[in-house]
């Protein structure tokens, strides 16, 4: 060895060091999809009615003595127009703690860990049936959520929930391609824009998601979304290894903003996405292929250590409340279960879903599955995973 | 030399605070993950008390793409042939230098070159023998190009005559890490889109817009840029401490400038290159965030298909397997690299 010549510098080294490797181990934390933040500008806050402006607890605040004074409420990222909590706060008195997640897995693992200490939260219709087998959730007191009889009979009583013992739908959407107008001569009609046929490669993208992307390779196939044959899915894993080398990603968090800025010009996406990259960008246009598409729910829940159920059940009814419930979707671009909503949404609302081509009609609808996920379609996380190892 | 017996257990109760903090948060949950590698899945996560080797025959399972074409075998040799010269030719250099057996330098090269090749075969394949051997090549070439960067910078800092100079330099090298990494990999992604100030540069030098982002390259580049400051540190305290004198004597005496690099320079360096390189590969080899924001989920590594199965996947058994694996392969590494080299001195 030479010899060592001690130098002052090297406590500075070693500071510099430390500090990186803890700079390091800090930031490279959970949240690495972090969701668009810029694509979330603030949408019509429209005419909402008349919403008495009452000191006292008002009639749509439950009984006064047994509210609580504040609520942990766990929601997807920006999916609530923050006016309806302090509405709710104003009105009610009742502060709510809002915390979000972008991945339902994430919200059943945050409720599997135990006294999480939120009351009320908002996740996809399959987690509804994954958190229901595993006894997370506590059944609904529906006389505390008188609201609920406003409730669209076609988005109640669904496979993940029968009953709804458990859950009450919040807002609901589609998923299918949205695309940049401009970019496409023909309108795509068809799943093949993105698989086998897609004129756009490095400037497209898939959702990453197990369900929907394998489900969208199925239904390019002629399969169906739920289909578990292995041969189906043999072809569905080699079509989506073919599409990995064309499109951009695979992404689930960054594609509103990709689609509002031309980034991509083509995406699978949710219906609600279109909207909102529509009002950064009035090229984008939405459709549900031919081949079908799929359409989704998400819903209240309570869980079964929820620290404050009746709080929970009282803003949910607020939730629930046709004003509050239009000033919610306008902002969200989802469509609303609740009856009584649509005659309040604002012409601005109107206008982007006429536009961009969100209206479900009921020929779109009979191309519309719910996925379901349970133990018999594992299948699919395997296939996504081979996916996500191939090269 | 012996020291009295009391004294010796004097010092191993020395030991316990942190031999209990240890096996409680490392020694027991790499048990746990290795039980939970042998049982059985549970939608919504967790697992189920029935034993299987399901997982582990799923970690070695060999792919179901069978695409390769001879195209893909001529360029995985070509890359194979490539990567050997890269590596043996300066390992053969430096074992010359140091009196070391120039035939292992060149094995070294040969294998590095072997993995280079199979990884470009396997990138077809879609097992998980693929994805780990993509992480270890990947973090390779970050250590290669950390170090080709790194050298010539921590030469130059190091002649600074200042002090003041030299730590500025040095602080400087730290200041981006002082930002969170997280919105430094997005700032990269902005630079690397379609529609970012690098294409935006090329299209207006009158070429056409390429696709840098979500493609390895990113991912390396990401790599590179993430792991640089920890190879530029060590080797810099190696280079500050080395004898100048030696440099300037071995010059003295006739030496090429070529020779007091290989045969003066670079063995009084060497403890700053291994703890530099172990420290580039460990780092690089567990990237989550560059191959995720980087990567647009089509160039994963291992730390990705541990989230997915932790996640959404909902298959504990199987990432617990590739955990067990993983540090397994991380562990024999650091053997390998640290563990038989008893001059090393890691201060």
């Amino acid at each position: 060895m030479t010899s060592r010549k001690r130098t002052r510098i090297r406590p500075l080294i070693a500071f510099l060091l430390a500090f990186g490797l803890i700079a390091a181990a800090c930031s490279s934390g959970d949240d690495a999809t972090e969701p668009t933040k810029d694509t979330a500008s603030t949408p019509t806050t429209a005419a909402t009615g008349s919403t008495e402006p009452s000191a006292a607890v008002s009639g749509r605040c439950g009984d006064p003595a047994r509210l609580g004074d504040s609520i942990n409420f766990l929601n997807w990222a920006d999916y609530i127009d923050e006016a309806v909590l302090e509405q709710f706060e104003e009105e009610c008195g009742v502060s709510v703690t809002m915390e979000t997640h972008t991945a339902n897995e994430e919200a059943i693992a945050k409720i599997q860990a135990g006294n999480s200490g939120f009351s009320l939260v908002i996740v996809t219709d399959y987690a509804v049936g994954i958190m229901r087998s595993q006894d997370l959730l506590q059944p609904l007191d529906l006389t505390e959520i008188p609201n609920a009889k406003n409730l669209d009979p076609a988005q109640m009583d669904l496979y993940y929930d029968p009953g709804n013992v458990y859950s009450l739908p919040y807002q609901y959407s589609t998923t299918g391609i949205a695309y940049d107008e401009t970019a496409f001569e023909a309108p795509p009609t068809s799943w093949s824009a993105l698989y086998g046929d897609n004129q756009y490669c490095g400037q497209s993208s898939l959702l990453e998601d197990q369900r929907e992307t394998v489900g969208s390779a199925l239904l390019y196939l002629g399969y169906g979304i739920n289909e578990t044959d292995p041969a189906a899915h043999e072809q569905a894993l080699n079509a989506l290894l073919e599409a990995k080398d064309c499109i951009s990603a695979f992404d689930s968090a960054n594609f509103i903003g990709n689609l509002a800025s031309g980034e991509v010009l083509i995406a699978e996406s949710w219906g609600f996405a279109a909207g909102i990259a529509y009002l950064d960008n009035p090229n984008i246009r939405y459709v549900i292929p031919e081949e079908g598409g799929f359409i989704w729910q998400d819903n209240f829940v309570i869980p079964a250590d929820a620290p404050d159920p009746y709080t929970a059940h009282v803003f949910t009814n607020y939730m629930l409340e046709p004003d509050i419930g239009a000033l919610i979707t306008e902002y969200t671009f989802g469509y609303t279960p609740n009856a009584l909503v649509p005659p309040l949404l604002s012409g601005d609302y109107n206008d982007v879903i006429e536009t961009v081509g969100l209206t479900l009609t009921d020929e779109i609808r009979d191309r519309l599955d719910y996925t379901v996920r349970d133990d018999e379609h594992a299948i699919f996380a395997k296939t996504w995973s081979d996916v996500m190892a191939g090269g | 030399m012996s020291a009295p017996a009391a004294g010796k257990k004097y010092h191993r109760r020395l030991l316990l605070p942190g031999l209990s903090w240890i096996s409680l948060t490392y020694v027991i949950p790499s048990i746990l993950i290795v039980v939970y590698s042998l049982l059985t899945p549970q939608l919504g996560g967790g697992v189920v008390w029935d034993f299987t080797l399901d997982a582990w025959a799923e970690v070695f399972a060999s792919g179901s793409r069978s695409n390769i074409g001879w195209q893909t075998v001529g360029t995985a040799l070509v890359f194979g042939i490539l990567a050997t010269l890269v590596v043996s030719i300066p390992a053969t250099v430096w074992a010359r230098s140091v009196g070391r057996s120039e035939h292992r330098a060149l094995a070294f090269g040969g294998v590095f070159g072997l993995l280079v090749a199979v990884n470009h075969l396997a990138g077809g394949y879609n097992n998980y023998s693929a994805v780990f051997a993509r992480s270890v090549v990947w973090s390779l070439w970050a250590t290669v190009i950390c170090v080709v960067l790194a050298l010539p910078l921590v030469v130059f800092i190091s002649s600074r005559e200042s002090r003041v100079a030299k730590n500025a330099l040095l602080v400087a090298v730290m200041i981006p890490f002082w930002t969170s990494m997280l919105v430094r990999t997005f700032a990269i992604r902005f630079l690397l889109s379609n529609t970012g100030p690098l294409n935006n540069m090329i299209e207006s030098l009158g070429f056409e817009r390429q696709v840098f982002l979500n493609t390895r390259f990113a991912v390396v580049l990401g790599l590179v840029y993430t792991a640089l400051p920890f190879m530029i540190l060590p080797l810099y305290a190696a280079v500050e401490r080395s004898d100048r004198a030696q440099l300037d004597a071995a010059r003295d005496l006739g030496a090429r400038p070529l020779r007091v690099f290989t045969e003066v320079f670079l063995p009084m360096v060497k403890p700053g290159l291994i703890v530099g390189s172990t420290m580039v590969f460990v780092l690089s080899v567990a990237q989550y965030l560059v191959p995720t924001l980087l990567g647009g989920g089509k160039t994963n590594m291992i730390a990705n298909l541990l989230d997915l199965q932790f996640g959404e996947a909902f298959n504990w058994p199987l990432g617990a397997a590739v955990a067990a694996l993983f540090s397994l392969v991380t562990i024999l590494s650091l053997y390998l690299v640290v563990g038989r080299n008893e001059e090393l001195d890691l201060a």
